[in-house]
This record gives C-alpha cells, structure tokens and sequence, in this order.
C-alpha cells in the first residue's frame, strides 16, 4: 500500500496546486466577527444553511472556521456543570472562545503542502490568499478536486486500504448529550448509529441545533434538549454510502462526495470512509 | 468570493455605528392616535410665537376648550393629555393667564373690595404718606402738623415722601397696602382674595420633537404617525432584559388593544442581512410575556426604508415580517 500511495502523492499532489484545488470551490462561504457571540453565527448558519462560517478579526483577515462541531463543544462543555446556562452561554460566548484555528496557504502551494499541513494539525479547513480575496476549502474541496480531476483513478488503492477501521457508533436510544460527548472524546465529526444504517454528523446535529423546536427548547428547558433521544433525530441524520472493501477507491470518493453524511461504511460496517481519509494518500512523514 | 463578504463585514460597522447613533434623538414615551391628533391641532392653531390658546374661561367660571374634544370628553381631561404631551416633550406649555373664581360657587363673576388691614372697613381712603426713619407711617395732612413722630418720638423732619398709602377713616390707621376681598356675584360669597379660587391657564405649543413627530422622514417617525393613524398605540424605545442576560432596547412596541395585535419593530435604514440576523437573536431571546401592554398575536417587524432583495425569504426563516417605511 505504502508503496501505491507514494506514486500517487508523486503524481498527483506535487502535480497539483492549491489554485487547481480553488477552481472546484465555487460557494461562498459566509463570515462571522471573531467578537460576535456564538448565538449570531448560529443564525447565520440557520440562515445561510451552510456547514461553516469563516472567523475574522477587526482588520477582516480570516483567523478561524466555526462550524457544528465548535457549537457541540461549547454546548457540552456548558452541559456537563451548568445545563440552565445553556442559553446564556450562546449569547455571551464570543466565537473567538470556540472557533477552530485554520491553516493559511497561499494558491501557489503544493496541494502536498495543504494536505500535510492539515494532517500535521489535525485541521480540515485552511485559507486560501487569492490576491485579495480570501477563500475557505475544507477536505471535503479537496477530494471533490481529486475527483473530477481523475487522479485517484491512478492508483490502485481500495477503499480498505485508506478506511479507518474503528468505527465510532452509538446506540440509538442515547442522548443527543451522549452523542457529543462520543464525537468530543473520540475526536469525530461522524458517528454511526447503532445498526450502521445512518450517520449523524457535527452538521446534522447543527441542522437540529438552529431549528424552531430545538432553538425554542435550548431556551425554555434546555436539559430537555440535551436529553433528547436521537430517536427523534432522524430527520438529520444520513445514510451512507455502503460499499465493498474492495471498492476503488476513485469510486468510494466519487459517491462519497456526491451527499451528506459525505461518509461510505463497508459493508460488514467494520469500516469507515469520510473526506479526512483524502489526507492518507499523502506518504507519511 | 470572501470580497463579496468583505464588505458585509463592513456593513456590519456601519450597522454598529448608526446603531449606535442612531437616527434622531428618542425618547421613551408611548403615542396614541388622539395624541397625534392633538399635535396636530396644536400645530394648526399656533400662532406666530408657536404657542396655541387651547383653553378659556366662561362667565361661570368653567374652563372651556377651543378645541374640540368630543361630548365624552371634558377640559379637565383634555388638560391632563395636554400636560401629558408636555411630560413625554413634545409641547411645551407657558402661562397665559389666571383667572380668580368664587371660592364657594366657582362662578368667575367677581367684583373686588378693600378694606383696612387693621378693622376690617371698607372706608379706606387714598392718601400720600411719609415713612419716617424708625418706620412709621405718616399722612401727608399730620405732616405739617408734627413735630415729633408719633411712633418713636424723635424729630419729625426725617421723613421720607411722599408714597402712595391709604387712610382708614374708622381706625385712622395709615397704610401701605389694603385687604383685597372678593364677592361673587353669583352667590353672594365674599371672603379675602387669598381665599378664592384660581384657574391658571397655560398655552401650547409643539416642541422640536413634537413637530418632527408630525413633519419628520426620519423612519421611526414616519412608522409612528403611521401606526398611530391605523389605531396603535405605540411605545418607543422600549427597554427589555432577554432570557440569556441581555439587555436590548425596541426601537417600536405597537399595540391594538381593539384588534388583539401587537408588533415589536426594529428600524433600519436598510433591511438586509445583516439587519435581519440581528433581529432575529433578538426575537429568540425577548420573552414577548416581558414587554409590557402587548396582547394578542405579537408580530416582529424588521423595517426600513429600503429593503434588500431576498430580504423576505431570510426573514421567513426566522418568522419576523419584513416592511417598507
């Protein structure tokens, strides 16, 4: 495998510059001050429906991402001493106190570069300097980029070879509590539901998060909310891609790039695919 | 692509700054339709010093409006929504006149006597007095015929004159001022003037809030009169703590009892994006049972002169209406 996986990251990442990578992110993504509190980026990514809000400072540089998982780590944190302050904590929390931190690269790096970078820091998101402009791509761009580029077509990697085999489930009459305390300890944004038909991501539990129902909940009864069954979740959860081991890896990405949950599980369901494993091709060290 | 965001970060500076400006100078009162109705009266009746003569006063002694105000009201409630306007700052009041009425039957029929502070008479005559050193007050006629006063016994050379004073015939004494007494014409009551009544009355006129409540393009005005014209009574700036802490100010609480409705605005020059999410964390954190007087539906409006296209559907999203002022 090591050896396949070197004469792709030779081909294909020294090849291919962040800039090839920009030309498939066509959306916007929206921005959020760093001083603002957390309740604003939430509207705004109710508003918006987008999965992440870029973080800028005064001056407008971009110095972080916002994303559900940020919200999840904020609403835990504040839910395991202090549930009745949940909602307080939205508005006096500035985003600056949960966002993520983010790789800054400029559009003549390497995509090796990129991709090693995010791998060394454990971050999915940089930001892209393009001129004046600033740009947000994620993992998710970069297998989106790989693609339709045709370039993991060749290799002959199988999905099992970059797969990750510990797959993260819960049981399906745990709390939502319970399922960001699974996503915060393991360190995932997607967790499968017991039975391995349906995947919540850190988005889908957002999704849930910015509705009427659960927003009016957070406020009114927020151990309510947090005791929620994710039996009742169902509208925001997905279904993932379910796929033989030996899949091609060029096809485990090209279905699962194309809908959320954005994930693929082997069939025994031993096994789990998301965008992060785009980061494996890369030779390691 | 962030260009484009760029420069709704910047909206969102000059969002903070009008805000914090923001637009003309408010004060918290509310504004019901007769309200408007009577600025706007007083406005038409003002003269060329902007005060208007709103009230008289009868041979009977009963204050009477210039204006009209409708058979259920009196001039006593017209007074007190006058002074209310001018509590809330949009009129100002100066006097205008007193009027003295019987202290028995309140008519204002009343003729006036005097009489001597000393008895009591009526027969007190007008006469030119001296005041000597030591205070004492001299007729003009003793004068010449003294030679020492007769309060304190030294010369009388040292006088000073001559004042107007009076003379009572009955008691001789000499005095600088006389008892006023009143005597109604009506009923015969008669008392000291001290002890009739009095109506004080005061003209109007419009402030520089007043009248921009009337003339003003400022927004919130603008949607003022035109709430105030639909049948709403209407609070501005109102203060309200918010379930997280926060403490917010709305900009317009309008209120229509007869419909059941109510509506909480926020005003902005322009209604975008921005302008939306901001009311929006409002609407989510204000408990409308908090704000005082709204009853029925409560809507929130965000409004604004101009409206962003788009506007309504983002607005739909977090079911707040969206108007052009």
């Amino acid at each position: 495998m090591t050896a396949a996986i070197s004469s792709l990251m030779n081909e294909v990442f020294e090849v291919y510059t962040v800039f090839d990578v920009l030309r498939y992110v066509d959306r916007a993504t929206p921005i959020i001050g760093e001083d603002d509190a957390v309740i604003n980026a939430l509207v705004v990514l109710k508003a918006l429906e987008v999965p992440a809000l870029a973080v800028v400072n005064r001056r407008g540089e971009v110095v972080g991402v916002f994303a559900g998982y940020n919200v999840i780590t904020l609403l835990h944190r504040v839910g395991l001493t202090s549930p009745e302050k949940l909602w307080a904590a939205l508005y006096k929390t500035p985003v600056y106190d949960v966002g993520w931190l983010t790789l800054q690269a400029e559009t003549t790096k390497s995509l090796e570069d990129l991709v090693t970078g995010m791998r060394a820091r454990g971050w999915g998101y940089a930001v892209v300097h393009h001129g004046e402009t600033q740009h947000l791509i994620g993992v998710l761009d970069v297998a989106r980029f790989l693609v339709s580029s045709g370039a993991l077509e060749k290799t002959s990697l199988r999905l099992l070879d970059i797969a990750t085999g510990n797959v993260v489930s819960v049981r399906r009459d745990s709390t939502l509590f319970d399922l960001m305390g699974v996503m915060l300890r393991r360190r995932v944004r997607r967790v499968v539901l017991e039975g391995g038909e349906y995947v919540i991501t850190d988005r889908g539990v957002l999704q849930y998060l910015v509705s009427n129902q659960a927003l009016e909940m957070l406020r009114d009864d927020p151990a309510k909310l947090m005791n929620t069954p994710l039996d009742e979740l169902t509208q925001y959860v997905g279904r993932p891609e379910i796929l033989s081991g030996d899949t091609h890896i060029s096809t485990a990405f090209k279905k699962l790039v194309e809908k959320e949950p954005y994930t693929a599980l082997t069939e025994e369901r031993k096994h789990i695919l998301t965008p992060w494993d785009i980061t494996k091709l890369l030779k390691q060290g | 692509m962030f260009e484009a965001k760029k420069g709704l970060r910047e909206r969102v500076g000059m969002y903070k700054k009008h805000n914090a400006a923001r637009f003309e100078s408010l004060s918290s009162h509310n504004l019901t339709a007769e309200e408007l109705a009577l600025l706007n009266i007083i406005k038409s009746m003002a003269g060329v010093d902007g005060l208007a003569k709103v009230f008289d006063v009868n041979a009977d002694g009963t204050v009477v409006p210039l204006i009209d105000v409708g058979e259920d009201s009196s001039a006593e409630e017209l007074m007190e929504r006058l002074d209310m306007l001018v509590d809330k700052g949009l009129l100002r009041s100066e006097f205008d006149a007193k009027i003295l009425t019987c202290g028995m039957c309140g008519g204002r029929r009343l003729t006036l006597k005097t009489a001597c502070p000393s008895c009591g008479s009526e027969y007190v005559l007008k006469s030119n007095v001296y005041v000597h050193g030591c205070g004492a007050l001299v007729p003009e006629e003793a004068v010449e015929r003294l030679i020492s006063c007769p309060k304190c016994g030294s010369n009388i050379g040292s006088v000073k004159g001559p004042e107007n004073g009076f003379v009572c015939s009955s008691c001789s004494g000499v005095f600088k001022w006389l008892r006023v007494l009143v005597e109604c014409l009506g009923c015969g009551w008669s008392d000291v003037v001290e002890n009739a009544g009095q109506v004080v009355l005061r003209r109007y006129g419009l402030t520089e809030e007043g009248l921009s409540i009337l003339v003003s393009t400022d927004p919130v005005k603008k949607l003022v009169r035109r709430l105030v014209s639909e049948g709403f009574t209407v609070m501005r700036d109102v203060r309200v703590r918010g379930i997280s802490g926060a403490d917010y100010v709305l900009d317009i609480v309008a209120v229509n009892v007869a419909h059941l409705e109510s509506r909480i605005y926020m005003v902005f020059r322009r209604v975008g994006f921005i302008e939306l999410l901001d009311t929006a964390v409002k609407k989510l954190d204000i408990d409308k049972s908090l704000i005082g007087n709204v009853v029925g539906n409560v809507r929130w409006v965000a409004a604004g002169p101009e409206v962003e296209p788009g506007a309504e559907k983002i607005a739909k999203t977090f079911n707040v209406d969206v108007e052009i002022i």
